[in-house]
């Protein structure tokens, strides 16, 4: 019997898809993988990463590439999330992100310039 | 979503994607008239948008400067805060809509000792006199909250007094800030991902970055019609804001909502609460509300009714959710101005 798992963004070998995979995951309050993600640093800051977006509607991503800065460390995203409150809408632009490896795979670590 | 990177979407799906043989491991997983007869002290005339220029017949002409004599109950000169000595709001508003001002601006004494010593904080970390900050929702993002007072035109009518405060905070009502945003709840306040990255620095909330670049001695804090389902992160985070206030020298005034969008009236007592503990300023505009047809809500139910005219000669000027609202900011405003040692 063959069981296919991992497809869910597990390259956690990758700066930019734990990066993508986090802000992903911040937008569908996914705190299992918010959870997982997030450096042992910025672990007193999970209640508040996995609450962003609560009470929105529908979040979402627009134009998302994320773009690895190896010599800083730094992660540099360009796109927008979007999410709506009630008939309105809020944008939020994508920021460089900070990335440290622990335990042998990188993990977001916050903003960075 | 996700940005189109479809080479990466492959490698990842070739690692992570695990062939297992044996089973049971997997991975993936609207108007009337106000009901108020009172007598205008003060008046200055400027014109309205939409509106007539003010009627000759009806006082003084547009640029003359208002009747600034003294009156009774000046707070003592050997008082605390007693640089600015001006008639109480007491005095020369009573009541508003009927509803008496002091259930509306609440500022018992022991809350005004306790903003003066917030505002001497304030003052040793350099924090500006004249500056005001806001902190929110959509509710009193611009232009609708009090912009006017900066750009003009707008007419006080009765409440002409209240120019003093448009003259001495000039340049805060227009500015909306770093710290005001659509959706806002409680707990984004603290979130760096709501801050413009234009503006604040990485991993900078929204509250920091709207404190260091303003460096204000009062905020305007309207929160909580979205804050459905948490009262918990609602209390912390309120708890939180004022208690950063207070460290950082910002007199925190606390305003309730017009509207139940949590289903009761929960985080309107929780604010009252709140204040009352932290002995704060309280703008009670939930208490005047039911004074306003709709309780002064657009047909959204959370956004107040506009009142674009900025006229309060107008008859309905008082039966609009922003005509009360705004008035009664800057009343708080005035009130709180007066009762601290503000340089000129």
């Amino acid at each position: 019997m063959l069981i296919l798992a991992g497809c869910k963004g597990e390259d956690r070998n990758n700066p930019q898809a734990v990066v993508e995979d986090y802000l992903q995951a911040k937008i569908s309050r996914d705190t299992e993988t918010i959870q997982k993600l997030l450096c042992s640093e910025m672990e007193t800051y999970l209640e508040r990463e996995m609450h962003t977006f609560e009470t929105v509607s529908d979040a979402r991503i627009d134009g998302l590439s994320c773009t690895w800065d190896e010599v800083q460390s730094v992660v540099r995203c360009l796109g927008k999330i979007v999410a709506s409150y009630g008939a309105e809408q809020t944008e939020f632009p994508l920021k460089a992100y900070r990335v440290v490896e622990e335990d042998g795979q990188w993990k977001w670590c916050g903003e960075s310039r | 979503m996700r940005g189109g990177n479809i080479s990466l979407w492959s490698q990842r799906c070739i690692v992570g994607c695990l062939v297992l043989s044996l089973s049971g491991l997997s991975g993936c997983s609207k108007p009337g008239p106000r009901s108020l007869n009172l007598q205008s002290r003060y008046q200055v005339y400027l014109p309205a948008i939409g509106g007539p220029p003010a009627s000759p017949e009806a006082g003084p002409s547009n640029l003359e400067s208002p009747n600034l004599e003294p009156a009774s109950g000046l707070v003592a000169a050997d008082q605390p805060g007693a640089a600015n000595s001006n008639e109480s709001l007491w005095d020369l508003t009573p009541v508003l809509n009927d509803v008496p001002i002091s259930e509306i601006i609440v500022l018992p004494e022991e809350t005004l000792r306790t903003v003066r010593e917030i505002y001497a904080t304030g003052q040793s970390l350099d924090n500006n006199p004249h500056a005001f900050s806001k902190i929110g929702d959509s509710t009193i993002e611009s232009p609708f909250f009090m912009d006017r007072f900066d750009d003009g035109p707008y007419n006080l009518g009765e409440y002409g007094y209240l120019q003093k405060v448009i003259d001495y905070y000039q340049g805060s009502f227009t500015r909306q800030g770093r710290a005001v945003y659509r959706g806002l709840h409680t707990w984004s306040m603290f979130d760096p991902a709501w801050a413009d990255p234009d503006f604040c620095e990485p991993n900078e909330t929204p509250i920091d970055c709207e404190f260091r670049l303003q460096h204000p001695s009062l905020v305007f804090i309207r929160v909580g019609s979205n804050d459905v389902g948490r009262s918990d992160l609602f209390s912390q985070n309120m708890t939180r804001l004022i208690e950063l206030c207070f460290e950082r020298g910002v007199i925190p005034i606390i305003g309730t909502k017009a509207d139940r969008n949590e289903g009761s009236n929960a985080n309107n007592e929780m604010l009252r609460e709140l204040a009352e503990n932290y002995d704060v300023p309280f703008w009670d505009f939930d208490r005047v509300a039911d004074t306003i047809p709709g309780r002064g809500m657009d047909v959204d139910g959370v956004h107040l009714t506009t009142f674009y005219a900025h006229d309060y000669t107008l008859p309905y000027a008082l039966q609009t959710g922003y005509g009360v609202h705004n008035i009664t900011a800057l009343m708080m405003l005035y009130e709180l101005w007066r009762n601290l040692p503000t340089p000129p």
